[in-house]
């Protein structure tokens, strides 16, 4: 038998990828659980009285953040107003099914649950988008609407905060990703452990030193409850050689994934772009028009193959309608 | 490369079908029978998605390289006398020979603003298999072709300590600090920096302000994402930056940073110059997990392959990406880095606020434990990482110099703290 290296009794279950150190199950939970509490303090990620929506997709990484915010919330008092906040794309066979595990984590940690549809937002649900424009680039449109849905859904339910699951490995892909696309304003971005401190809703990643394994091990041992079903629109391949890249690179050097090493970056950045406001919607944005806009509007006059080049200014010459240059010369 | 020389990037996949279709018209348009640049020969090459002959080709390869040349030149009104730096490889090998081209007489520019000095070589032997007497002779023979003077380092001079001279010869040294390490990346971290110093130290014994590298597109984007990983982010802009103040008085400057590996192969292949190949660490290797670098250069091969603006793109991402300023004079004691204040013995040296960082496994043993703490106060975070991987006993005397160094600044820091004025201001 193995010994736990912590508690020097228990029966030692796991191997931390982190740190490769031997533990039982509840010097595991506890080691977790503790490192994500002091991630919070540290960061003052909350305070006191806080509405916090957990942006909630039924998959691993939100079940497991869903109830470690709830336990801990408990344990250090932190007087938080929780609740579960989910985004419904439409999507058949996909989403509604992971929905039902959201539902029943509603029940479980007895905390409420808002669901936003695309469809009651934009009109349009992902199987409409799918059969309209086809398999090719649908995910940018899923990922646009994504990002403003959840804001819109908790400004409906007046949140001051929006939390993500978003692990230590989601936060080196996207800093991959950003450094092979060339995209310096989103890789000073991404990195940060909150987003959007001024415009729109504050978002928080408390797993940002959490390694996706960790919270893998943490949701078997526990038994949650979650939805492991790739989208079924086809994940995105460019994505996948990052994420391969990592898992080996994880493999040769368990620490690169943290994302300590790379947040320094940020601060070595010599442009940051500004961020105003969308003319349209109001959401935040670094264009005149907010990608969402742009995209909707292509949809619904039934051009969206024009506009999906995606990333350039070009982009919004020939999609933003004059409108918009009238405004900037007024 | 095939004979003719004839190559081209394959189309990419993911690009928007807007992009794709611009590519494939611009591609369709441009495959020409007769170059598109000087409209009279018949053209032999395609590059970059232009099908030109081989004098524009050579002529559009010296033009870039001069731009690149010149974004180097730190000041503008001086002759430079610069040393380059041959490993032996294509690129370094291209490197002296468009270099003494562009002195020579295809510029006028270049001969007034640059002079070859001489040419450095770090003989690794020791750390991969011995050089014999042959490479020894045709790496010799690739500089007295130019007529340009030529310095063989040994690596095990970075082992060189007038203080304290030892009994064991610098290759037992070397083979120490080989098998002191406990992985393969951590080796080939600390070659690349030892090497870099030693070249440093060097052109700077020799009177030299500046060393030209070689380093391609291809190894630019490699290191740059390698680094990264290595948790040396905060550093590339002095690692594989134009104008670093990495090494202090001496610059290193990558002329060749425009070119990708196949370019410069069909320069080489018609020009007939030839390399001379030295193997490294991970040469022989068929395992993908070799090491950090290993594992990158076959990564971004690979998306090469697929998305053939891979390379220049993080070119792009690399330029943009900048040192903070920092007033602070340390630098990390194995590889020269500067230290940000967060990356101080505050914050990794003390009790990890990551339990990741300060792994207990492996670094046991109490005979050591003064000089780790010492060391390892001092270095950089990526070199801290690379404390993780290393018995700190074989590293070279001048990482304790260094260490020592820097804690006497630091205490002498401490004790007048409270009367300097905020820095950074």
């Amino acid at each position: 038998m193995k010994e736990c290296t912590r508690c020097k009794t228990g029966r030692a279950v796991v191997k931390r990828p982190k740190t490769a150190e031997m533990m039982c199950k509840p010097c595991f939970y506890h080691v977790f659980e503790e490192e994500i509490h002091q991630t919070i303090v540290d960061n003052k990620l909350f305070k006191a009285g806080d509405r916090v929506a957990i942006a909630a997709s039924g998959g691993k990484d939100s079940t497991v953040l869903a109830e470690v915010m709830t336990t801990l919330n408990q344990r250090y008092n932190y007087g938080l107003d929780l609740f579960l906040l989910s985004v419904d794309e439409g999507i058949t066979g996909y989403r509604d099914d992971s929905l039902e595990t959201v539902k029943r984590n509603q029940e479980q940690y007895k905390i409420p649950l808002k669901i936003v549809s695309y469809e009651e937002l934009y009109g349009w649900t992902m199987d409409a988008i799918v059969a309209k424009i086809g398999l090719k680039n649908n995910c940018t449109f899923c990922g646009v609407f994504r990002r403003q849905a959840l804001d819109r859904g908790a400004m409906l339910l007046k949140a001051d905060k929006i939390v993500t699951g978003h692990n230590a490995d989601d936060i080196a892909e996207t800093v991959l990703l950003n450094l092979l696309r060339g995209d310096i304003s989103r890789l000073t971005r991404c990195t940060s452990i909150t987003t959007g401190t001024e415009d729109a809703l504050p978002r928080m990643k408390p797993f940002k030193y959490t390694y996706e394994k960790e919270i893998v091990m943490y949701a078997y041992f526990k038994k949650l409850d979650y939805f492991s079903t790739e989208c079924i629109y086809s994940p995105n391949a460019y994505r996948g050689y990052a994420r391969n890249f990592l898992k080996d690179l994880e493999a040769i050097r368990p620490s690169s994934i943290i994302g300590e090493n790379l947040h320094i970056q940020q601060e070595t950045l010599s442009k940051i772009p500004e961020q105003g406001k969308c003319s349209r919607c109001n959401y935040i944005s670094s264009n005149p028009v907010c990608k969402a806009c742009i995209l909707l509007d292509s949809l619904n006059r039934g051009m969206p193959k024009i506009e999906i080049a995606d990333e350039g200014e070009k982009v919004e010459k020939e999609v933003v309608p004059t409108s918009v240059h009238k405004t900037i010369n007024f | 490369m095939s004979e003719g020389g004839k190559f081209e990037d394959n189309s990419c996949g993911e690009v928007p079908p807007e992009e794709a279709r611009r590519q494939a018209d611009r591609l369709k348009k441009k495959i020409s029978d007769i170059c598109v640049k000087c409209r009279t020969e018949k053209s032999t090459l395609l590059f970059r998605k232009e099908s030109i002959c081989w004098p524009c080709y050579e002529d559009q390869i010296i033009r870039k390289f001069k731009t690149q040349l010149n974004a180097t030149r730190k000041n503008k009104s001086q002759l430079e006398k610069v040393l380059i730096a041959f490993s032996g490889g294509p690129s370094s090998r291209a490197l002296i020979h468009i270099l003494n081209e562009c002195i020579l007489g295809r510029s006028n520019q270049a001969s007034a603003f640059f002079e070859i000095g001489g040419i450095i070589h770090i003989d690794e032997s020791g750390v991969t298999k011995p050089e014999t007497a042959e490479e020894k002779e045709k790496l010799a023979q690739v500089a007295a072709s130019y007529n340009i003077p030529y310095h063989s380092v040994p690596f095990g001079s970075i082992f060189n300590d007038s203080e304290n001279p030892t009994q064991e010869t610098n290759r037992e040294k070397i083979e120490k600090l080989m098998q002191g390490c406990t992985t393969n990346t951590t080796r080939e971290d600390i070659i690349f920096h030892m090497r870099n110093l030693l070249i440093a130290n060097t052109a700077r014994t020799l009177g030299y302000e500046k060393v030209l590298f070689g380093t391609s597109a291809s190894r630019m984007a490699t290191t740059l994402i390698s680094l990264v990983c290595k948790g040396r982010g905060y550093n590339v802009a002095q690692e594989i930056g134009n104008n670093d103040t990495k090494y202090g008085d001496v610059q290193f400057g990558y002329p060749m940073r425009d070119f990708l590996g196949k370019e410069v192969s069909v320069y080489n292949h018609h020009k007939h110059l030839e390399d001379v190949f030295l193997p490294s660490l991970d040469t022989k290797t068929s395992d993908p997990k070799f090491s950090i670098d290993h594992l990158t250069e076959s990564f971004i091969e690979g998306l090469q392959v697929d998305f053939s603006h891979t390379v220049h793109t993080l070119l792009r991402s690399s330029v943009k990406l900048t040192m903070p300023k920092i007033d602070q004079p340390m630098t990390c004691s194995i590889c020269a880095a500067s230290l940000l204040p967060s990356t101080t013995s505050q914050s990794i040296g003390g009790e990890g606020k990551e339990d990741s960082c300060c792994g207990e496994n492996g670094c046991g043993g109490e005979e050591w434990l003064v000089v780790v703490a010492n060391i390892s106060d001092y270095v950089c975070g990526g070199c801290h990482r690379v404390m993780n991987e290393i018995s700190p006993q074989v590293l070279p005397p001048y990482v304790q110099h260094n260490a020592d160094r820097n804690g006497r600044s630091s205490r002498l820091r401490s004790q007048i703290e409270d009367y300097l004025l905020d820095d950074g201001e």
